[in-house]
């Protein structure tokens, strides 16, 4: 077989030009510096932060860029439909609602030794190790722990007449005042609602209801108790009045956005609110303690962690990052930020976090993490369903009108259910 | 021959192109979720094989101290929404028709008409989404504005399980009137004899017995058409409103079944199940449209 002259000067001399080429593009330059992928959510301002951060590490650690995927919303399916094409970043952040399931999967990788040495120096709070610790071991280093405040704008109540509480409000004491700062009932009032919906967990932690007898190793449903039937008829009776914000108006105008417009008086967040508030509303706003409940002033707390992915090709780098970034040097650039609140001991406790404002009452993140006023919100695998069920429930007395006794009744068969799956499993 | 041969390779080449992306972006992918609905998987780790577990699950019943209940109560309810949704196609259907009548008269701008009326067709779905979520909006969208205009309160909208339905229908009737349906209804119109409508007319016949006699007669196979295909893509779509607009909500009452199986699938990471929901969903389209052709299309032509 004879080629004609021009395939014979393909075959031995461009082809392998060719191949030449590809290889040393596919090459590392010696000296290169190595790209991690880092991926976080949050608003441009949390942006900055994170950015400022990565600029700090970069300065020290010449080798190693880090390039953000912020990712805006619906954060954990598009990280998991990035596992699931091997594509997913070097570092992410996690929440603890994702925590459990991509732990339990292998996704991320075991960093109990860089827990180890960070905490050598200062030791974490026991809510964010509680968060995060698995078993004796990490799969994310601890880097914000969110607990649960009312954020509360104090012209609107200065302007109604409604005197701040020192200590924080009862819920039985902050019924009356609502009236007097919602449009519908008060045409005077300069805010069109009192207050945004406060979370289902938190109430139901306010009411002393337990809807497991072991929240981490559940054998029995405890939800038909008269403390939960107690609960989901306060968020009913709260949801009627008229004082809080409809459902449709809190998802279309967005929660932090109708409180920073002086559009209701009271929304529940955590310290993450904050650089979306700072200097950028009209009126004088704090913090105050989340209202008390018959089981006193009891707030959620989560948490979220820096995790290294399971199938980085660069895992010693971004152990440098994650080290960098989870270490009290990190932590104190972040609370810089006004986003987090650090999950170091003496950091937290630390005048040069005491005196950032805002908000004035900084402390009531930290108030909120003494014990008896702290519940861990729980997401261990399987635990998404169980969140799931609650809300139906509650959709269940505030949309469909079902007695709250009925819905509960339904609550309780639909946890037996589901504990038996679990049990099963 | 040889150039019968090169032809016949020709030909083989260009289909292969599209053969190719068929195989591997329809058929490999359909086949594929036919096989996963078999299986439990939750995207992270290896489907593991579940047998008819997800098709029971999704379809089964079992028996409690108050009786037989749905092992999946979810899925009749979404199925339900999906279905009444679909009432609002007869009423889509009738506005087309109506609009494609008026502007088959000769009119004055006529052509200008036609493009206003088909303009929210050719709109991006998720801005027209948007913007009927700020109309809808219960303290300062534009139909409580008008509503309050004239002393009436208007219902939230979209935070209501008894009105969330109707508006969803609603905008579906804005977004659709005028869309494909009426230039369907529009070319048919246009291609029925006029001579039979002056033969009509100098039978003595007036405008509604000549619709009923001709025009409605006339448009029955593009009726058919637009009916047949209205059904199916009704039962596979509410996806788009239901995700810019509610979220399913409130209490589920916006999730259709196209809904449901991207939240089974992309938010509990449900995969084995949400593809045994899929093919529950294709039999039903398939079977709703054998019957339909069976006992309404017998003797259609489009």
């Amino acid at each position: 077989m004879t080629f004609p002259c021009h395939w014979r000067f393909t075959l031995t001399w461009f082809f392998p030009f060719c191949l030449a080429l590809l290889v040393g593009g596919c090459t590392r330059p010696p000296g290169a510096q190595t790209e991690l992928l880092y991926s976080t959510w949050g608003s441009v301002e949390q942006q900055k932060v994170e950015k400022a951060i990565a600029a700090e590490f970069e300065r020290s650690n010449p080798d190693i860029r880090i390039r953000l995927l912020p990712i805006g919303q619906r954060y954990s399916e598009k990280i998991q439909a990035m596992m699931v094409g091997k594509v997913a970043p070097d570092l992410m952040m996690v929440d603890i609602t994702q925590y459990d399931e991509w732990a339990s999967r292998g996704t991320l990788k075991d960093v109990t030794d860089i827990v180890g040495k960070l905490t050598e120096e200062d030791e974490f709070l026991p809510v964010p190790r509680r968060c995060f610790e698995r078993n004796g071991r990490f799969y994310a280093v601890p880097v914000n722990v969110h607990g649960f405040a009312m954020y509360c704008n104090l012209g609107a109540l200065r302007e109604v007449g409604i005197p701040v509480p020192t200590g924080g409000w009862t819920w039985d004491q902050l019924l009356p005042s609502l009236a007097r700062l919602t449009k519908k009932t008060n045409p005077r009032s300069p805010t069109d609602y009192a207050m945004l919906m406060p979370p289902i967990d938190a109430l139901l932690a306010a009411f002393e209801s337990h809807l497991l007898d072991n929240p981490e190793n559940p054998t029995r449903v405890t939800a038909d108790q008269p403390e939960t039937i107690a609960a989901f008829d306060f968020y009913k009776s709260l949801y009627k009045s008229g004082y809080v914000v409809p459902a449709d108006v809190a998802s279309d105008q967005g929660t932090f956005q109708l409180f920073r417009d002086g559009r209701v008086a009271f929304f529940f967040s955590g310290r993450w609110s904050t650089p979306e508030l700072a200097g950028k509303t009209k009126f004088a706003w704090d913090v105050l303690p989340f209202p008390a409940g018959p089981a006193g002033s009891v707030t959620m707390h989560g948490g979220t962690g820096l995790a290294i992915s399971g199938r980085t090709r660069h895992p010693r780098e971004a152990e440098r990052f994650l080290e960098f970034y989870a270490s009290p040097q990190g932590a104190a650039l972040a609370m810089q930020g006004f986003r987090s609140v650090p999950v170091y001991k003496a950091l937290s406790q630390s005048e040069e976090f005491l005196n950032l404002t805002p908000p004035a009452s900084l402390t009531r993140f930290t108030d909120t993490m003494k014990s008896g006023a702290s519940r861990i919100q729980l997401y261990a695998p399987g635990y998404a369903e169980l969140n799931q069920l609650s809300m139906r429930c509650l959709h269940r007395i505030v949309y469909r009108d079902v007695p709250v006794t009925r819905s509960v009744q339904v609550l309780q068969q639909d946890l037996e259910r589901w504990l038996q799956k679990r049990s099963a499993k | 021959m040889k150039a019968r041969r090169r032809e016949a390779w020709a030909a083989i080449g260009f289909l292969l192109a599209n053969f190719i992306g068929f195989v591997a972006f329809t058929l490999w992918p359909v086949l594929s979720s036919l096989l996963l609905s078999f299986t439990s998987w939750d995207l992270l780790t290896p489907p593991r094989w579940a047998g008819l577990g997800n098709f029971i699950d999704l379809l089964g019943f079992h028996h409690s101290p108050e009786g037989w209940k749905a092992n999946d109560p979810d899925f009749w309810k979404y199925l339900g929404n999906t279905v009444f949704l679909l009432m609002g196609l007869p009423l889509n259907m009738a506005g087309s028709l109506g609009l494609a009548v008026l502007l088959n008269q000769k009119l004055r701008f006529t052509y200008v008409y036609r493009l206003v009326f088909f303009l929210p067709s050719v709109l991006a779905g998720v801005a027209i989404f948007y913007l009927w979520k700020w109309i809808y909006n219960p303290d300062y969208g534009l139909l409580n504005g008008l509503l309050a205009s004239i002393g009436l309160a208007g219902p939230q909208w979209l935070g209501d399980v008894n009105w969330s339905k109707p508006a969803l229908m609603l905008m579906s009737f804005w977004l659709h009137v005028g869309g494909q349906s009426m230039i369907l209804y529009l070319a048919a119109l246009q291609s029925i004899s006029p001579e039979l409508y002056e033969a009509a007319e100098i039978d003595g016949a007036g405008p509604w017995p000549r619709f009923w006699a001709i025009t409605w007669p006339g448009l029955a196979p593009v009726t058919f058409f637009i009916f047949v295909m209205g059904i199916i893509h009704g039962l596979q779509g509410g996806f788009e409103a239901a995700y810019v607009m509610t979220g399913g909500g409130p209490d589920g009452s916006t999730t259709t079944i196209g809904y449901y199986i991207y939240t089974k699938a992309y938010s509990q990471f449900q995969m084995g199940y949400a593809a045994a929901v899929a093919w529950v969903l294709f039999v039903l389209v398939l079977g709703i449209t054998l019957v339909n052709w069976r006992f309404g299309g017998r003797n259609m032509t489009v």
